[in-house]
């Protein structure tokens, strides 16, 4: 319980010490509180700026490192790229493979009739399969077998000549390849 | 009262009068302690007029005088509230409703201050302005700067507050004036002043008391001191009474003038 403050003269007067050293301690405070406050701002900004050097710090070596993960991606691109044409000629390669000139030759001899000869052959790789071919036959009924037997293969007589009595024709055949078939 | 008031306190003067109920002494401090430097006896406050106040007069110092007064004009209340008003005027305003309710005369008439117990007790102190008035005319015409009007009880009770030790009630006796103070955790629940004749008359009325305090407010009451002039009480019979009612006495040195401000 706090004393009872009675007194009831009209010309009382607060107690000046009390209020002084009131005053003075609310005074000795502020100061306290303005001194820590700078001295805390002051630690603070230290810390703020020791924290951003450190930040600068680190994005410089983020930076550093975006840069060479940069540089590496263009090598990975690089391998990867040429990878993909080792791929991609790896590919052509096992397509490749599945073309077949014996296969083409193998049918060319089954077709081919006795007496007939193949002067000039040219066998195209794609997927068109056209044989190109310059046959020789003699006598000239021989080159008449040799159509019938080529014209299962979409046969296209580009040109035909006799010389001496031997015939020479120009001509087309498609043999599809066996996978194809 | 100020906020400035209310903790830091009033300033305290150099030199105090006592009105007794019939003498009026002076205090003065001397090496730092209030010493009673003069008693002019059979004089009461009442009777102070321009004339005999020239003795008192001579014996002030030109410096900042309180004077005490004991508690034969003072009125004072205990209310119990269940909830008190923050507002100020609303709780002044509250607090005079109710005592109007108690006291039969125009509460305008008096100086009426009250003070916060806790948070539902309030002590209410009515003095008459008119008194007041004369008091501090009587001062100013004789140009003695008064700053401090206290009552004898209210400083007892601060004084006796402060110490380690304290009793459940006090007994104030200044002559033919008695006042029973109770208190409990030193908060004040309870003030009752009688006139007393003779001495038989003071304990008769101390036991009435401490038995409607003990079935009224419920409180036991173990111990008591008595504040008073050697020469105004016999101490033995009261403690002989109040032994049989298992309260004991704390005693406390009068000479420490505990009814002025500390």
């Amino acid at each position: 319980m706090k004393k009872i403050r009675y007194n009831i003269a009209k010309n009382k007067k607060i107690d000046s010490f009390k209020f002084s050293l009131f005053f003075t301690g609310i005074i000795i405070i502020s100061i306290l509180f303005f001194v820590f406050g700078i001295k805390n701002l002051s630690h603070n900004t230290k810390k703020r700026q020791k924290n951003l050097t450190e930040l600068r710090q680190l994005k410089s070596r983020l930076d550093d490192i975006s840069n060479k993960s940069e540089v590496y991606n263009r090598k990975i691109d690089a391998i990867k790229s040429k990878w993909n044409k080792q791929v991609a000629f790896s590919n052509l390669l096992i397509t490749k493979k599945s073309f077949s000139f014996l296969n083409k030759l193998n049918v060319l001899e089954n077709l081919l009739p006795e007496g007939v000869y193949i002067n000039e052959i040219k066998i195209s790789n794609d997927s068109k399969s056209i044989v190109q071919m310059t046959i020789v036959a003699q006598p000239f009924s021989k080159s008449i077998d040799v159509f019938k037997r080529f014209s299962m293969y979409n046969l296209n007589i580009k040109d035909e000549k006799e010389i001496d009595g031997t015939y020479r024709a120009n001509l087309t055949i498609k043999i599809n390849d066996e996978k194809n078939q | 009262m100020g906020i400035a008031e209310f903790y830091l306190g009033f300033k305290k003067p150099f030199q105090y009068v006592y009105a007794g109920e019939s003498n009026i002494d002076i205090f003065k401090i001397i090496e730092g302690n209030l010493t009673r430097t003069k008693r002019v006896e059979n004089l009461n406050i009442l009777d102070l007029n321009g004339y005999n106040f020239l003795d008192i007069k001579r014996e002030l110092s030109g410096v900042e005088t309180g004077i005490i007064l004991n508690s034969r004009n003072f009125i004072f209340n205990i209310f119990e509230f269940d909830k008190l008003p923050i507002n100020e005027i609303r709780r002044r305003d509250i607090i005079e409703w109710r005592l109007g309710k108690v006291f039969p005369e125009n509460i305008d008439q008096y100086k009426h201050d009250y003070f916060r117990l806790n948070k539902k007790k309030v002590l209410s102190i009515l003095f008459k302005k008119s008194f007041k008035d004369e008091i501090e005319n009587l001062f100013e015409k004789n140009n003695i700067r008064l700053i401090y009007i206290g009552n004898s009880t209210i400083e007892i009770f601060n004084n006796l507050s402060k110490r380690k030790i304290s009793s459940d009630f006090f007994i104030e006796i200044d002559d033919k004036l008695a006042v029973l103070f109770f208190q409990s955790n030193s908060i004040p629940f309870y003030i009752r002043k009688f006139e007393i004749e003779k001495a038989s008359d003071l304990i008769r009325e101390i036991l009435k008391t401490i038995h409607f305090v003990r079935e009224n407010h419920s409180k036991e009451l173990h111990s008591y001191s008595i504040v008073s002039d050697i020469s105004d009480v016999d101490s033995s019979q009261i403690r002989d009474k109040l032994s049989t009612e298992n309260i004991k006495e704390i005693n406390i040195s009068n000479k420490n003038n505990l009814f002025l401000p500390k």
